[in-house]
């Protein structure tokens, strides 16, 4: 295949580079997913924090069913809480890796016009 | 049918937009440009601060040259670009439809700059020789490579450059001589083999080097042309490593960061974190590093654990042969989650049991503390336990040692359990004596036995030290120290394994080359350091022994008359040996006089141990008429109880001559 430089260029500028972009893009999404155990955190939403949970006992006694049972609810609502806080966290680290490979991969599709842009706005200000 | 067409090969295209002086020169320029940048921006903050107008014009030529220096930057992974994007599928079609379409960027530029000292020279033909003569002149990775291997560069270019002065002369007539063919043919069936898409200047210098230009230099330097092979591949492999570990941006890269909050379902172990390494979290310390040895050892132990029941593996094998690692393996593909679903994000945790034992000052103390851990360990759901010198926690009560315990009982009502993953560790001599006497125990687990590992994976080992110790050091470890490590290792060094000895063998070099405040680690470093060890002479034969060697006939026959036969034979056999002209396993000689009393049998032996092993005492000397039953075997080879009249004597050093 015969090729010059300029069709070269602009395959490689306006094709191969940003699939690149887009590929690191979608895998800093998905690392982030991962990173932050946002599917494990989910699956495991309202598990025991750490496995603190009590033992019922035998027998029943009201008085103690249900000291136990509140022990055992704030230990999971302790575990969804601080969950929670970690899915909020990674899922706005995921919106903000979504923004900032998109202000990338634009930046990169305009870049050439960005360089004249940046001369012809030096000019001005010299001038 | 032989293609080499620049003209339809798109690399030539590249190779040559590539000499252009603005990709020549983007980076010097760009770091003028950047310098530029930040002198206006400051200059412009300073007149900022002073008079508050921001109408100044430093600002106008900051952003300018910023500008500049970004677009240089561009043009800079423009080239990077040039050199490195490919479109080859099919690389043996493609090589056959034409050859100078599969070559890599380097490989092209050479054979570009090839053609043009052919058509300077004033030759007819490309000749293999002008195209590594090139190769050699432009290509600074070649440089690397041979001072590696202690070849000198200039020898080869004399010689090359002889070999084209008596080449054909005249026009340049774009045609190719039959070796300049069967290079490229061989070196694209060399990328082929090792699935590469492109011919690289690796592959074309290893079929190279089994040619008549190398043969001297290489048999000067004690290299075959396979060893400069694998030196090729395995600096091309480090290199493309290097490429890929800073591509930051591969999910692999990433991966390697590792998670948070994978284990917060997970129970806490108290207790356990208190006696034991977490060998996850020393990994995860060391970036993840990758590990090499027992590949497949590692994915058998991961199956095993994996399952539902029977899920506890038994390491098998010799101390040495490095089946920590194989560990360290499991808890860097766990945690990087390539292990098979149920094993992913666990912790792999070392128990720690003499110092429980330690801690307690009796064992029924202990017994609880154990106890306890293995509650937490099925509580927690996350741990994989790993018990290193099992056989000392099993069978065997009555020995009262330091560090060892009888656990059995407790162990193993745990080891039933889906949720208590183990890992013993143990050797097949603690096999033996103390878990296969308990075969209840020994049917909870599964047997995962590891073997010593070949040379040619050792040598993978030992290259990937070489470069630790290297930078450690600041020395140049030689491709030649590389391979004798190994071969003098598995030679010489017998009660160890690989690839401990060698390893230790390598290390042991390296130092005493940096307190001798040397810079090379010479193969006759290696030898020195056998020699002292075992006694045996090894590596280049020195004045006073070669005088020995080529004169042992006479020197024998200063205490033995006549027995010509004998005499020459044991001469030769020891010259063989020692020159190691046929490289054989067991003994350098065995003979068997025969004669009647007094004629000189037992002389000739003890002559020859005078003469060559340095003492009569080298000679140990059997009387098999001592040894007729069955129950005397014991007294030669040893037992338990007591030592071999043959073999320990032998372990100690086992340069000598036996005589019986």
């Amino acid at each position: 295949m015969q090729r010059d430089i300029l069709s070269f260029w602009l395959v490689w500028h306006f094709f191969e580079a940003p699939k690149e972009i887009i590929q690191a893009w979608k895998n800093f999404l998905l690392f982030n997913l991962h990173y932050f155990s946002i599917p494990t955190l989910l699956r495991t939403f309202f598990s025991y924090w750490h496995k603190y949970s009590w033992s019922y006992g035998r027998g029943f006694d009201l008085k103690v069913w249900v000291e136990v049972a509140l022990s055992n609810i704030i230990s999971r609502v302790i575990g969804a809480i601080v969950r929670s806080i970690l899915i909020a966290l990674g899922l706005l680290s995921e919106l903000s890796i979504f923004l900032a490979g998109f202000i990338v991969l634009l930046t990169w599709l305009l870049l050439p016009f960005l360089f004249i842009a940046g001369i012809i706005l030096g000019l001005n200000l010299i001038i | 049918m032989f293609v080499f067409d620049l003209k339809r090969a798109d690399i030539f295209k590249r190779v040559n937009w590539s000499k252009w002086p603005i990709f020549q020169w983007a980076k010097s320029i760009k770091q003028l440009f950047f310098v530029l940048c930040v002198i206006f921006l400051l200059l412009g903050l300073y007149e900022f601060l002073v008079t508050y107008s921001t109408e100044s014009s430093n600002f106008g030529f900051g952003l300018i040259f910023f500008t500049l220096v970004v677009a240089f930057w561009y043009i800079e992974i423009f080239w990077h670009n040039l050199k490195h994007s490919s479109d080859v599928k099919d690389i043996l079609k493609k090589g056959e439809e034409n050859m100078a379409s599969v070559l890599d960027f380097e490989t092209a530029r050479i054979a570009s700059e090839a053609i043009r000292s052919a058509r300077s020279r004033r030759l007819k033909n490309l000749s293999a020789a002008v195209y590594m003569e090139r190769a050699i002149t432009i290509n600074p990775d070649l440089a690397i490579v041979f001072a590696r291997i202690m070849i000198d560069l200039d020898t080869i270019r004399k010689s090359l450059i002889e070999e084209i002065n008596r080449q054909e002369k005249g026009k340049f007539e774009w045609s190719f001589t039959d070796d300049f063919q069967n290079l490229f043919i061989d070196a694209l069936k060399s990328a082929t083999e090792r699935k590469n898409n492109l011919i690289r200047t690796s592959d074309i210098l290893g079929v190279f080097v089994s040619r008549d230009v190398f043969r001297k230099p290489l048999i000067d330097a004690s290299l075959k042309p396979k060893d400069v092979k694998n030196l090729l591949f395995w600096l091309d492999n480090f290199r493309k490593e290097q490429e890929e570990k800073k591509k930051f941006w591969t999910m692999k890269n990433l991966l390697k960061t590792g998670s948070i909050a994978k284990d917060w379902a997970a129970g806490y172990t108290v207790l356990l974190d208190q006696f034991s390494v977490d060998v996850t979290n020393a990994m995860r310390k060391q970036g993840f590093r990758e590990i090499f040895a027992h590949r497949s050892e590692v994915e058998t132990m991961e199956a095993i654990l994996a399952r539902r029941e029977r899920n506890n593996a038994l390491i098998i094998g010799e101390s040495g042969s490095s089946r920590r690692s194989m560990i360290q393996s499991l808890a860097n593909r766990s945690a990087m989650g390539e292990c098979a679903g149920d094993l992913n994000y666990r912790r792999v945790v070392l128990l720690d049991i003499p110092r429980i034992l330690a801690s307690n000052s009796n064992i029924k103390e202990s017994e609880i503390i154990l106890d306890k851990i293995f509650q937490e360990v099925v509580f927690a759901e996350n741990i994989i336990l790993v018990i290193d010198n099992l056989h000392n926690y099993i069978g065997d009560v009555s020995a009262q040692r330091l560090g060892a315990a009888e656990i059995s009982g407790l162990i193993s009502s745990y080891l039933d359990s889906p949720g208590f993953k183990l890992i013993g560790i143990t050797t097949y001599d603690g096999l033996h004596s103390h878990i296969e006497r308990n075969s209840q125990l020994l049917s909870l687990f599964e047997k995962v036995e590891v073997v010593e590992i070949s040379e040619e994976e050792t040598i993978k080992i030992i290259q990937d030290r070489a470069l630790q110790l290297e930078n450690k050091y600041k020395i140049l470890i030689p491709w030649q120290s590389i391979r004798d490590t190994v071969t003098l290792s598995a030679k010489y060094i017998v009660n160890l394994p690989f690839p401990e000895k060698a390893m230790g063998l390598i290390d042991e070099a390296a130092i005493a080359t940096a307190q001798k405040r040397k810079k090379v680690v010479l193969p006759s470093t290696l030898a020195e350091l056998i020699t002292s060890k075992t006694q045996i002479p090894v590596g280049e034969i020195k004045e006073e022994e070669k005088e020995t060697l080529l004169n042992l006939e006479s020197l024998i026959h200063q205490r033995i008359i006549n027995q010509e036969e004998a005499v020459v034979n044991i001469a030769k056999a020891m010259r063989r040996a020692r020159t190691e002209i046929t490289i054989r396993k067991g003994p350098m000689g065995a003979f068997l006089f025969l004669g009647p009393t007094g004629v000189g049998k037992t002389e000739t032996a003890k002559a020859l141990a005078e003469i060559y092993f340095g003492s009569e005492n080298k000679m140990i000397r059997l009387d098999m008429s001592e040894f007729q039953a069955i129950k005397d075997i014991s007294r030669i080879i040893g037992s338990t109880e007591e030592n071999g009249l043959l073999t320990t004597p032998e372990e100690r050093s086992f340069f000598r001559s036996v005589a019986g």
